[in-house]
């Protein structure tokens, strides 16, 4: 019987099932598993081939790959006094000046971090001048951005230690925060610290209690031991505590009033929804908006649930 | 060419596992520097040559014997065992 | 380029057009539907003799096919039709040229159904090569010269000068700058911004740098500009002093997203907080968390975008171990009830992430500071971490598999293809001490070929070197890119 009569007076039917007979035998799989192999392997290869074959014939090959550049001149430098440039690993970097894009004055290079910083209004002493010239300015009490600030701008620049209490308390706040800066999204209107203009505004000394009132509603405002300012993170800023920030609003606006009541309630108290964790410490309609990544574990849940080292 | 074997084959064809497996041969070719293997053999076919003008036919006569003897064992035999696997457990539709 | 076919071919088209190509093409060499493999499967057999090949090819001029076995050119000859179509990829045999002969017009027709083919057996689109167009052609063919990344040369590296506690910043430019794709992308000067020339987008500004890190220059570079643009659009990082390299990182990312906005081409915004940006496209993975409630066994599922992981050092171990530690089910004690939908009732849960999208960088952040009111500390214990790594023990697909008794997921007809490898391409280490520290990085220009990136000092280093180092920051590669068509 000739191969294509076989096969073509199959019907889609017997094909199946003569298919499903045939796999009953693992002897047959075997067999065609080979037959497929050799059949793909092949077209595989009749592939490649026509690959090759187009880029020759039409030329694609060789407008591709046009001439390699000498090499010489970028040689890597292979020995173990010198970096790969050849450049002695000994010599200090030679300082250089470059332009500072906020003031255009030329600084040396290697100390052009703490000069953007001040340059830019960040560092300690600016934010003191900055502050007086707020207050010089009395402005319509619209801003609160102009009132200072975060405790970060406590430390001296000039330790350039890596870890000193600011910048701990910057990362562990970051760590709780940052998902806040990211899917822009749908962010609330929080203490920003992302926003790019930094306008004066008026000294919360001299807004009103209406105006006290609606700038609680956007920051933390728990006045901070060291600057004596308030603090302008999210309502849920780690930093301060709840009792803080409940006591502070108790103290400014009036103790019966529902904003005093409602604000910087977490998710416990505000009952939650199905799919949140509760027990972190951003309350947990921000959850999904913050988890941009991964939620960090908590801690509380980790000391109930497993031992120190890990839950093994 | 056994009836069985082209029943499997048409089969596969049928239910696009075929092409499926030749994607995943590709791949496995490329990942294990098969193709450029067999780049360098085709680039040695023309060197040989001379003239650009290297036929198709050529190309298949004087290379594909050695290629298909450079295949990686390991490609070989994952491919026998996935093609194998999905043979036998194909269910009844 | 010579894709013009020959004169038989352009008679033949002249005369009959394309149709009888595309027709051919569409049913006998690409199957884009079931009915056309049925036909394919069932009718694609040599009228000669009755096989289903080798190499079957089917006339232009007629319907016929046969097989390579001298059957096809049998046809051929005694018909005098010329031209036969190769069913395995659709390639034109001239028999009067003896050879297979291409031209533009039918490649384009190929490639469009190739895709479509693709897309209708759920596979990526099996990768094509690029083909200039005239003015593509041209400049190729007078700019000859190539320059070629290799393990001998300085091209892609570049010192960064440090300007003053910034080693956090050059350790993520150096990252960056080595990230396959998104080096692809700018040398490709694929952003065409907006706001060019105002020095104020950070796209431009990095795509500006990598232009320096492969202009073969040598001396050091200064990142002052970067470093402006960073802290003005991300204000919270402001204020000099030494900052955390993977808060930098997360930053630059965003501010990088954000800018994208800037650039003419299609950023369009879809859900999920992802846009197409080159950032989403290379960074952003999806995390899903299952809450299943113990009483009633209901299950709460969200799927949230990330652009790194961050995991917990529990002692000495490895980053599978972390991941396997991150993606274990945990029961959510007494304390933490959470209100289940179908109970109504606060229950105890247990609660589960696992990866449900792998982005194409995987970056992985080792938590070794430790913040808390009684001690602040750096935990160094070594973690090791692979030059490769599978991802697939942590993925949701993975983890429905095994719930389901499939010990893999192998034999789904996704699961041949479903590939979680992944390449070590980057590292960033601190050293030292929470007061007083350094970093640096490890970075990849090709496979085997590492180099160590202190600030302005670059010098070559061993994978080992590498692998035996503390780790900070991990940056992964998916080690097999796959393509989506668009085609709607």
């Amino acid at each position: 019987m000739k191969m294509n009569t076989i096969v073509s007076e199959l019907s889609m039917n017997d094909l199946n099932n003569k298919f499903f007979e045939i796999m009953q035998n693992e002897d047959n799989a075997v067999e065609a598993a080979n037959f497929i192999y050799e059949s793909v392997i092949e077209d595989v290869t009749l592939g490649f081939l026509f690959e090759f074959h187009h880029g020759l014939k039409t030329g694609l090959t060789d407008l591709i790959e046009g001439e390699k550049e000498e090499e010489d001149l970028y040689k890597i430098v292979n020995t173990t006094e010198c970096d790969v440039f050849g450049f002695s690993i000994m010599k200090k970097t030679p300082d250089s000046n470059c332009s500072c894009p906020n003031c255009e004055r030329p600084v040396s290079a290697t100390r052009f971090a703490p000069h953007l910083e001040k340059c830019m209004g960040m560092g300690r002493n600016s934010s003191r001048i900055a502050s007086r010239r707020i207050a010089s300015n009395s402005r319509e009490p619209t801003s609160y951005a102009g009132l200072l600030s975060d405790d970060e701008d406590d430390a001296d620049w000039a330790g350039g230690s890596l870890h000193t209490e600011r910048r701990k308390r910057r990362i562990k706040n970051n760590n709780n925060r940052k998902s806040n800066k990211l899917h822009n999204g749908n962010r609330n209107n929080n203490g920003h610290q992302n926003s790019d203009s930094n306008d004066g505004g008026a000294t919360y000394e001299s807004m009103s209690a209406n105006e006290k009132k609606n700038l609680l509603l956007q920051i933390c405002g728990v006045v901070s031991e060291h600057t004596k300012k308030l603090c302008t993170r999210s309502i849920r800023c780690p930093q301060h505590t709840e009792e803080q920030r409940r006591a502070l609003r108790n103290s400014v606006l009036e103790p019966s009033t529902p904003e005093s009541q409602t604000m910087g309630l977490t998710a416990e108290e505000a009952g939650s929804p199905p799919d949140s964790s509760p027990s972190s410490s951003c309350s947990s309609s921000s959850r999904k908006r913050d988890r941009h990544r991964a939620p960090p574990k908590i801690k509380n849940k980790r000391e109930r649930n497993m031992s120190p080292n890990g839950r093994d | 060419m056994t009836v069985n074997n082209t029943i499997a084959h048409q089969r596969l064809i049928l239910s696009g596992d075929r092409e499926r497996f030749k994607e995943l041969l590709r791949r496995r070719l490329i990942e294990c520097g098969w193709r450029d293997q067999v780049r360098m053999l085709c680039r040695d076919v023309v060197k040989e040559n001379e003239s650009n003008n290297v036929t198709f036919e050529t190309l298949v006569t004087k290379v594909t014997p050695k290629a298909r003897a450079i295949v990686p064992d390991s490609v070989k035999k994952e491919l026998l065992q996935k093609i194998k696997t999905h043979l036998l457990t194909q269910k009844d539709q | 380029m010579n894709d013009n076919g020959c004169i038989h071919l352009n008679n033949f088209k002249a005369a009959k057009g394309t149709n009888p190509y595309k027709i051919v093409h569409a049913f006998f060499v690409t199957c884009t539907s079931f009915e056309a493999r049925r036909y394919k499967a069932t009718s694609c057999l040599c009228f000669t003799c009755g096989k289903p090949g080798p190499r079957m090819h089917s006339c232009l001029h007629c319907i016929f096919f046969a097989c390579y076995d001298g059957h096809i050119q049998d046809h051929s000859k005694s018909k005098k039709h010329f031209l036969y179509v190769d069913l395995s990829y659709g390639n034109v045999f001239c028999a009067q040229c003896q050879d297979y002969i291409y031209d533009r017009e039918l490649t384009e027709i190929a490639m469009s159904h190739r895709m479509k083919e693709a897309k209708s057996l759920g596979i990526s689109v099996p990768f094509m090569p690029w083909l200039p167009n005239n003015n593509e052609a041209m400049a190729l063919r007078r700019l000859r010269k190539r320059r070629l990344i290799s393990p001998h040369t300085t091209i892609g590296l570049r010192g960064l000068q440090n300007l003053g506690s910034t080693c956090f910043m050059n350790c993520i430019v150096q990252t960056l700058i080595h990230t396959p794709l998104l080096r692809d992308y700018f040398l490709g000067e694929k952003h065409k911004c907006k706001a060019q020339g105002s020095g104020k987008c950070l796209v431009c500004e990095v795509s500006k740098l990598f232009q320096e890190f492969y202009s073969g220059a040598k001396t050091p570079l200064t990142l002052h500009r970067l470093l402006h643009l960073i802290w003005t659009h991300a204000r919270h990082l402001a204020g000099y002093e030494q900052q955390d390299a993977h808060e930098f990182f997360i930053a630059t990312l965003d501010v990088l997203h954000r800018h994208c906005m800037n650039g003419v081409e299609d950023t369009e915004k879809k859900e999920n907080g992802r846009c197409n940006c080159i950032i989403d496209q290379i960074f952003t993975g999806g995390l899903q968390s299952d809450v299943v409630c113990t009483s009633c066994s209901g299950v709460s599922t969200t799927i949230d975008p990330f652009w790194d992981i961050s995991l917990d050092v529990a002692g000495p171990g490895s980053l599978q171990a972390c991941l396997e530690r991150f993606t274990r089910a945990e029961h959510l004690g007494s304390g933490a009830k959470i209100k289940c939908s179908k109970c109504r009732a606060y229950r105890e849960s247990t609660k589960q992430l696992t990866l449900e999208t792998l982005p194409i960088v995987a970056s992985f952040h080792l938590k070794r500071f430790e913040h808390s009111s009684q001690i602040d500390r750096k935990i160094s214990a070594f973690v090791s971490f692979p030059a490769e790594l599978d991802m697939t023990p942590f993925m949701s697909s993975h983890r429905r598999a095994v719930d389901m008794g499939a010990a893999d997921n192998n034999n789904a007809p996704e699961g041949i293809f479903e590939d979680n490898r992944y390449s070590l391409f980057a590292v960033v280490n601190h050293l030292g001490s929470l007061d007083a520290g350094h970093y640096t990085a490890y970075v990849r220009q090709m496979k085997g070929s590492w180099f160590k990136c202190d600030d302005h000092m670059i010098t070559r280093a061993s994978l080992r070197e590498v692998l035996d180092s503390e780790g900070y920051l991990l940056f992964y590669h998916k080690t097999v890119l796959e393509y989506e068509c668009d085609v709607s």
